[in-house]
């Protein structure tokens, strides 16, 4: 089973793994970490590199972040390692859920390419969507 | 022409990105640091964050204050990022000259002083920063523009 760690600028990753949480049930391996701006850069790098080593049963992790461009997907990007450590970034609740359906059947580097064409596509502009079902 | 420069020891982040450069109407980033600079990955990841209307450029130190810093004629609206305060001398000690020096982001914990939640100086960012007083340049600390700048007291009174 593939592990997740998600971090994210504050408190959204905690959030987004209850929210996840309250609709599938208790999912393990799942370490969440939030970025504040009092964290010196050296810290979170440390923190995040034990929490993917915990995560890690042997089928690698993915590490879930909020935006390319900022700190938590910078520092996560240096832990980047192929068929061992993939970052996606972007995270929304839509991929998470996802990912927990999906982490004991695929190997991580196909589950990596499908959750980030999934998180895409589960953004939707309502009012567009209802106008081509016209 | 450099329109701010920042000390933020995360270099190119959200706070920049999203805060920062809409808020001065920047069309340029430069990162000048040379540790940032001599690391492929790092340069790379930097630079994909550029977009139409905002280029993004890591260099060296000197590169940066002589190529950009001194350059009056250049068209661009640039915020230049130094990781600390000592590299922001060294900067000034190029020749490059600014009015103001943003602090946005320094964690020495290690006997450090802390001054907003993100700005925790030890005794030598102090010294520097207090020459950079003496020099006339005014330290502005905050991590986004929304806030309000916290005034720098150094801790001799000076």
């Amino acid at each position: 089973m593939v592990g997740a760690v998600i971090i994210t600028h504050g408190d959204i990753s905690r959030s987004l793994c209850e929210a996840a949480e309250a609709i599938t049930g208790k999912a393990d391996m799942i370490k969440t970490i939030s970025v504040k701006s009092s964290n010196a850069t050296e810290d979170i790098r440390n923190t995040l590199a034990s929490s993917v080593k915990e995560a890690d049963s042997g089928f690698g992790v993915i590490i879930f972040t909020d935006m390319f461009g900022g700190t938590p997907t910078n520092i996560a990007l240096s832990l980047l390692e192929e068929g061992r450590v993939e970052v996606i970034t972007g995270v929304n609740l839509p991929m998470l859920l996802k990912f927990i359906g999906h982490r004991a059947e695929k190997e991580i580097g196909e589950l990596a390419v499908f959750l980030r064409e999934y998180g895409r596509n589960s953004v939707i502009l309502a009012g567009e969507m209802l106008k081509e079902k016209k | 022409m450099v329109i701010l420069v920042r000390v933020d020891d995360r270099l190119l982040h959200g706070q920049i990105i999203c805060s920062w450069v809409p808020f001065t109407k920047a069309d340029s980033l430069v990162v000048a640091s040379d540790e940032a600079a001599g690391d492929e990955l790092t340069s790379e990841i930097m630079c994909a964050c550029g977009c139409e209307g905002l280029t993004v450029r890591v260099e060296k130190l000197s590169e940066a204050a002589t190529r950009i810093g001194l350059c009056m004629s250049c068209p661009d609206r640039v915020i230049m990022i130094v990781s600390d305060v000592r590299d922001a001398m060294r900067l000034y000690e190029l020749g490059m000259r600014f009015a103001s020096l943003n602090l946005g982001n320094i964690h020495h914990e290690k006997n450090g002083r802390t001054i907003t939640p993100s700005v925790i100086v030890n005794g030598e960012d102090e010294k520097i920063l207090d020459r950079f007083k003496l020099l006339g340049v005014e330290i502005d600390i905050r991590d986004v523009p929304t806030k309000e700048p916290v005034e720098y007291v150094s801790r001799t009174g000076a």
